[in-house]
């Protein structure tokens, strides 16, 4: 028998279903990663478990517990399964320390002392000992979150769940949350978590759910949903989270936005600061500097290019593609002579080798 | 750290403040005192007859009926109404009114009392009767028109006319209640403004004619008799209420005879008019020595001190009891809206709204005399519920806007870790909501002792009414006024600094970083 054992899962408000009809198993010792478009459903699917929502129907088994039947021992059954939130929210009101002594003494029956080392304990765990003295508001969001995961293994609990847990925080903080979550999952606690981190979710996962529109679309090992997911939606999800587009629709594009996108984009695929630089400076040499100048001496009011860009594992094999076959071609060739206008000067100097697939659609490899 | 010094600076510019507007008063007074000096020695009154003050604004007692007899002397007076003859007087010295119009006697009593700065026309202007008033078919008219009949006939409303206005005031004083009384006790109410027929003497205690008439009466009926003071426009309300069984001295006129009944006039008498004196403003003398004897008349004759320090112990009673009371209400309120019941919020908000869109004083006035009208419950007690009912309104939406604020992740937090809702709320939730409100709570509580100002309307004696009954028998509007202020003031800064000093005790950020009993 699973742990955790969810079948016809549906929750209903008055105008939007954010869950159809969700059936999942969980196993012990199981980390599972939850990972689907913002907005269908994931985390109402996470909160209907440990039911801080309530179900419109179907079953929820946790332990071999129904966790929809009104009779259940809400509260026994929450101190089995922690959770930790996208905002940390800590008890402004208490120390670090007491954080973590607070629900052990008040719902484990645990001493003061025998609280007090183990709120040290779990911070030790997390890297954050000798915060334990600190008020919450002293910490950067990183340790705060840190702090959070410590007060719910206090509870000692069987099942730890995530909501979202590093969505507030500054990419440099990611990662320090996200390698105290892997240590746990080398543990052998059994852990859901609902991630944008999709690094995390290949490496530090044994099953990925991909959910989308309120259904569990595919559920699977990371190489299966990465590499060679079993349907079409999955497929379309992996390859857009992995690549970054823009579309250029005027002559006067917003380049700080796209700018600050780009920057996420490269910083989520873990690629180094000098790439992150070279891609942009191409972005902006030669749709802003080039073909920009082209669109206005040929009177192309929407020059329609798509810029995308897109890196394989570890922030590798990062290929930017420019593709101007809409009016921009149409308008004349981007012929100079010989040589591509977009394989001009800087650009040829800033990448590894570039290649020109047909007229208007070049390919920049660039230097990991 | 940062907000407190901020909290400092308020203090000190509002005591700034503060004594500079006390500082620019007493700047001005002496000023025109000096220039009224040099203008005009003569004290003759600024008008000779009746006739020359038509159209011309009088000031009257709240509850007098005397702008009826001047309007029907003469046209197109204009009029105003104060607490007491003081108030009337300081108008006309203040040139807020032209005239003053009181019974002949009080008028004479007020005019030797400001010397120089305002004098009476030189005729009385109608001839007035006034009488106790019962509730409508009270058994005790009779009774007592029999009493004021054989009392006119065997000379006893003679001798006690002499005895209360005589200059000399060592022999007012009331006989003692030795008598026996099979009947039980009578109440009666009196305004005690009206010196020398009703006011307020040593130990704070009711005489002057109508009372010690009142007691004469009672004692030939076989009664005790309970004094109590209630200003003027409320002692109608507590004889037809039942809070007294009769109440006076009043003129009878056939709107107050449709209501109450009057017995027959206990003392024929005429009302005069207050106009200032041609010299204008107050008489000379030294402004630090004039300071003095104010002082001297507020606190020190016949020990008024007591009567003011014991309204200031009214005003702290009331107000401590209500603001307790009243944060216990507030947070029921809160626990009601956490209830998640819809009609019990709906409820709280119907309670919320009553007592934010009704003046305290008429929500004080309708439980007295209307809810608890027929039921003889002490008034302070009345006056703490009504704010013990107003504070539980304001604090009540203090704590709920602090609770509501709270991070509803907070309360998930909680009930994720396996707290029940009930334990969320005392261990995580209002702890939070707490170091928010608090602050807010304490100045609200501070406001609460101010607003106690209005308790004299259903006749209890706190600071307020405790000067309202001085000045009205010294006369004196500045003075008094002045130093309730400062008291007020006074007591509320002691207050807010002892607060501030519980609230730094009971602040989560002044506690020592260190776990009690645990061992490393």
């Amino acid at each position: 028998m699973s742990l955790i054992e969810v079948s016809h899962l549906r929750k209903e408000y008055p105008n939007i279903t954010p869950l159809k009809d969700v059936n999942a198993t969980v196993d012990e010792g199981e980390v599972i990663s939850i990972i689907g478009p913002s907005g269908t459903g994931k985390s109402t699917f996470i909160r209907c478990l440990n039911r801080l929502e309530t179900p419109t129907s179907g079953s929820i088994i946790v332990d071999g517990v129904d966790m929809c039947d009104p009779a259940t021992d809400l509260p026994a059954m929450r101190r089995k399964m922690g959770m930790v939130f996208q905002n940390y929210a800590l008890f402004g009101h208490k120390l670090v320390v007491e954080n973590l002594m607070m629900a052990p003494m008040d719902l484990l029956g645990l001493s003061k002392q025998e609280a007090y080392n183990r709120a040290l304990q779990l911070l030790d765990q997390v890297g954050l000992r000798d915060k334990a003295l600190s008020w919450p508001h002293e910490l950067s969001g990183g340790q705060r979150q840190r702090v959070a995961i410590a007060r719910g293994l206090a509870m000692d609990p069987k099942i730890l769940l995530f909501d979202e847990p590093t969505s507030a925080l500054d990419p440099q903080m990611v990662s320090e949350v996200l390698s105290v979550i892997t240590g746990l999952a080398e543990r052998g606690l059994t852990m859901l978590v609902v991630t944008h981190e999709m690094r995390f979710a290949r490496d530090a996962s044994s099953r990925v759910f991909y959910m989308d529109r309120g259904e569990l679309w595919e559920a699977g090992p990371p190489e299966q949903i990465f590499e060679h997911p079993l349907r079409q939606e999955t497929h379309d999800f992996i390859f857009r989270v992995r690549s970054w587009k823009w579309d250029v629709n005027t002559l006067s594009p917003d380049f700080h936005a796209m700018e600050a996108s780009l920057v996420v984009y490269c910083q989520r695929q873990f690629m180094g600061r000098h790439a992150t630089n070279v891609c942009q400076l191409m972005v902006e040499e030669t749709v802003g500097n080039q073909l920009l100048t082209i669109a206005r001496q040929r009177n192309v009011t929407d020059p329609n290019i798509h810029v995308m860009l897109s890196a394989g594992e570890g922030g590798v094999d990062i290929i930017l593609t420019i593709d101007c076959r809409g009016p921009l071609l149409e308008s004349g060739s981007l012929m100079d002579g010989e040589r591509d206008i977009l394989s001009q000067s800087i650009v040829e100097s800033l990448c590894e080798r570039w290649e020109r697939v047909e007229p208007g659609l070049v390919r920049l490899y660039v230097r990991g | 750290m940062r907000r407190r010094r901020c909290r400092r600076a308020i203090v000190a510019f509002a005591v700034v403040l503060f004594a500079c507007v006390m500082f620019g008063v007493l700047a001005v007074v002496p000023a025109s005192v000096q220039a009224s000096e040099s203008e005009s020695e003569t004290s003759e009154p600024l008008y000779q007859t009746l006739d020359e003050l038509s159209g011309k604004r009088f000031a009257y007692v709240n509850g007098s009926v005397y702008d009826q007899r001047i309007e029907e002397r003469i046209e197109g007076t204009e009029k105003d109404f104060y607490p007491s003859l003081a108030e009337c007087v300081a108008a006309v010295e203040a040139s807020k009114a032209d005239a003053a119009v009181q019974l002949s006697y009080c008028c004479q009593l007020a005019v030797n009392r400001r010397p120089g700065t305002v004098t009476l026309l030189p005729e009385p202007v109608a001839d007035v009767s006034e009488g106790f008033f019962f509730q409508k078919g009270s058994s005790l008219t009779e009774k007592f028109n029999k009493l004021i009949e054989r009392f006119g006939e065997n000379g006893t409303l003679a001798a006690l006319e002499e005895k209360w206005v005589a200059a000399d005031e060592s022999g007012k004083t009331l006989p003692a209640q030795d008598w026996d009384a099979p009947n039980g006790t009578l109440k009666f109410v009196t305004s005690g403004v009206i010196e020398p027929f009703s006011y307020v003497g040593e130990g704070g205690k009711a005489k002057g004619y109508d009372v010690e008439l009142a007691l004469l009466i009672a004692r030939e009926l076989g009664y005790h008799l309970k004094v109590s003071t209630a200003p003027m426009d409320s002692i109608f309300a507590e004889v037809d209420s039942g809070k007294a069984d009769f109440g006076g001295t009043l003129t009878q006129t056939p709107e107050r005879a449709s209501v109450c009944d009057f017995s027959d006039t206990v003392m024929p008498t005429t009302i005069s008019v207050i106009v200032m004196t041609k010299g204008g403003a107050a008489a000379g003398g030294d402004f630090w020595a004039g300071m003095a004897e104010s002082f001297r008349k507020t606190f020190i004759e016949e020990d008024r001190w007591k009567l003011i320090l014991s309204g200031l112990g009214t005003t702290v009673l009331i107000s401590v009891c209500a603001g307790a009371l009243g944060t216990l209400l507030g947070f029921g309120t809160v626990l009601a809206r956490r209830s998640g019941m819809r009609w019990i919020g709906k409820l709280v908000d119907g309670y919320q709204a009553i007592m934010g869109g009704v003046p305290l004083v008429v929500v004080l006035m309708v439980l007295y005399y209307v809810v608890f009208g027929s039921i003889s419950v002490p008034g302070t007690l009345v006056a703490i519920l009504a704010f013990t009912l107003s504070f539980g309104s304001t604090s009540g939406s203090t704590m709920w806007t602090a609770v509501d604020g709270i991070d509803i992740i907070q309360e998930e937090t909680g009930l994720a870790l396996g707290y029940t809702r009930k334990e969320v709320f005392r261990k995580i939730i209002f702890p939070q909501a707490m170091q928010r409100f608090t602050p807010q709570l304490m100045g609200q509580f501070v406001s609460l002792v101010k607003d106690t100002a209005i308790v004299g309307y259903i006749s209890v004696q706190d600071l307020t009414r405790a000067s309202d009954l001085i000045r009205a028998r010294t006369m004196d509007a500045f003075f008094p006024l002045i130093s309730t202020a400062i008291i007020y003031f006074l007591f509320c800064r002691l207050l807010a600094w002892m607060l501030g000093k519980l609230a730094a005790r009971f602040d989560v950020e002044n506690r020592p970083r260190e776990i009690e009993g645990v061992q490393l």
